[in-house]
């Protein structure tokens, strides 16, 4: 039933070049109608996960399938019903826009007139030739050309790279339009408020193994949370009994402030100490998928040469 | 797709095709001018005498006796095919090493690769496009030269057989074309332009030497017949128009197993220059 429904299914999935292993043992799946980030620094894997899921370069073992078709096998067909905006991409700059959009074109049609729409939705000129546009604006007729066909799936590597805050917001409004129609959005990026914004799940890679797969609030949950507490008069630190167990961490103190780390869970026991107490102020931001994100980097590398999934969140 | 890619391909490189052309008319047009006062000119046939037996053979010149007869150098084929049709095939082939150095390798240094190869195109079909691309260029291009030629003899007034004249560069194309798919091969090899361009330049150079050459090394003479160019021979083309039949097998071979092996390699690689 699931592996019905999903867009992208990779099964071991692992890439060498030579002694250097860029993606190790990639067990992923992304279910259709979800927007999915891959999120990891640069060198982590992520581009090479989509180059293997495009066919442009092969696996040294495991395989992938998207939308229930082996990559390899079937390549060609897959190019009509998925869309692709490549990292850092470029093509011939004696193109204009237009003529761009017709090359990419061929063989699907109505999408010369979704491409223009597109163009004019992101303020692009078609008669500007490609190598005189910025490269925000290269990047915008890439996104372009990922979805002039309507593909159901869109695999989209830093989309945003180069983008002002205009265009990556009528982005995102894009990415919620296509999600609502049912399509299914793939990218990879280390913007993590991006990530925050658009994402339903994310992925992260670290030195080509995937170490977390999970929803994007419950990676949140995940990360012990900074609280900052000013006293309305001096406290003294006999006052403060946490807990035996060391599951909140005291950062800082003195008579009149505190700064807590609070673990998942541990939120009301510290609400319930500090209501006895003369609080004058209290910060308790919400947490950050960066400080999720930081927090699964910190550490030595995952060596065990085995799956190195931590979690996995539900799909739906 | 494969139109469009085609028309690209036509359009990226028109202003180069442009300029070979008018190249090639140019030299055409100096070589037909200056026939008729080289070929008053008293004493050449000894200053061919002289020449060592390496330079007269690069200058298309492969029989001392046959240029020196009345159907030799003297005549309008005879100059031609020594200050032409001889270096034709090196000159065009270098355009065509160059453009095929770069057919695949070019896009993938740029990154226009991944945006061509994730439209619904299978990579043989790109290759392939592009190639059957360029060889209808370097057709026209050859094309261009016979008309610049032909036009030329007529206002001079020369004779010169226009089949003879087709059939050489007929055979010239074939030569430029097996050189054109080899450097095809190395650029889906390295998917790297200056790489591949070093390897096939380099091989062809290689080819061109011991076609001169091995001639003069006596029991290692066979050599001359593993270079393409030892089955291009100008002066007998225009003068008798015969062809010879290994010619055209020993081209279209090249260009087949070249071509063959430059979309299995291009097919079965990663996408990484």
């Amino acid at each position: 039933m699931v592996a019905k429904q999903a867009a992208i299914r990779t099964f071991g999935l692992t890439k060498a070049y030579g002694d250097i292993l860029a993606l190790f043992n990639l067990d992923l799946e992304v279910s259709r109608g979800e927007v999915f980030g891959f999120l990891g620094p640069n060198g982590s894997g992520k581009t090479t996960t989509i180059r293997l899921l495009l066919d442009f370069i092969r696996p040294t073992s495991g395989r992938a399938e998207i939308l229930g078709l082996d990559t390899r096998k079937h390549a060609f067909d897959l190019r009509r019903r998925v869309g692709n905006l490549p990292g850092d991409f470029m093509i011939y700059p004696q193109l204009t826009v237009d003529a761009f959009f017709k090359l990419c074109s061929g063989g699907r049609p109505g999408g010369m007139e979704r491409a223009r729409t597109l163009a004019e939705r992101f303020g692009l000129d078609p008669g500007r030739k490609v190598g005189t546009l910025s490269s925000g604006n290269r990047q915008k007729a890439g996104l372009v050309q990922s979805l002039m066909h309507d593909p159901e799936l869109v695999i989209l590597d830093e989309p945003t790279s180069g983008l002002d805050p205009l265009v990556k917001e009528e982005f995102y409004g894009l990415v919620d339009e296509e999600k609502g129609r049912g399509k299914t959005i793939f990218l990879s990026s280390h913007v993590l408020p991006e990530i925050e914004r658009i994402c339903d799940r994310v992925g992260i890679v670290r030195e080509g193994r995937l170490i977390a797969v999970e929803k994007v609030d419950s990676l949140k949950r995940h990360k012990r949370r900074r609280m900052a507490v000013t006293f309305a008069m001096p406290v003294p630190g006999a006052a403060l009994n946490w807990g035996a167990d060391g599951a909140v961490e005291v950062l800082a103190s003195g008579n009149d402030h505190l700064e807590l780390s609070i673990p998942e869970g541990s939120v009301d026991g510290v609400v319930k100490i500090l209501a006895g107490l003369p609080v004058a102020d209290l910060v308790f931001p919400e947490a950050t998928l960066e400080e999720a994100f930081m927090s699964l980097y910190e550490g030595p590398a995952p060596q065990d040469p085995g799956p190195q999934v931590e979690s996995r969140g539900d799909a739906s | 797709m494969k139109i469009a890619i085609m028309a690209v391909h036509l359009r990226l490189g028109m202003y180069g095709s442009l300029a070979w052309a008018g190249g090639l008319i140019i030299y055409a047009a100096a070589i037909v001018w200056i026939y008729p006062t080289v070929s008053e000119v008293e004493g050449m046939g000894d200053y061919l005498e002289a020449m060592p037996e390496q330079f007269r053979e690069l200058a298309g010149v492969t029989d001392l006796t046959q240029a020196l007869d009345e159907k030799g150098f003297f005549t309008f084929e005879g100059f031609l095919s020594t200050e032409y049709m001889s270096w034709f095939p090196v000159l065009l082939g270098i355009y065509a090493i160059t453009s095929g150095a770069g057919i695949v390798a070019r896009d993938a240094e740029r990154g226009a690769l991944d945006i061509l190869l994730a439209q619904p195109l299978h990579r043989y079909g790109l290759l392939l496009t592009r190639a059957v691309t360029q060889i209808a260029v370097l057709g026209m291009l050859t094309a261009v030269s016979l008309v610049a030629l032909l036009v030329g003899a007529a206002l001079l007034a020369e004779p010169i057989g226009k089949v003879d004249l087709l059939y050489t560069h007929a055979i010239a194309f074939g030569l430029i074309v097996a050189l054109y798919s080899v450097a095809v091969f190395w650029s889906a090899v390295f998917l790297r332009t200056s790489r591949a361009l070093a390897v096939a330049g380099l091989g062809t150079v290689l080819a061109y030497v011991i076609n001169v050459l091995a001639p003069s090394l006596g029991p290692l003479g066979w050599l001359e017949k593993l270079s393409p160019f030892a089955y291009y021979e100008s002066l007998p083309l225009l003068n008798t128009g015969d062809v010879d039949p290994f010619s055209i097998i020993v081209y279209s071979g090249i260009t087949l197993v070249a071509l063959a092996a430059a979309t299995r390699v291009f097919e079965h690689r990663d996408l990484v220059s």
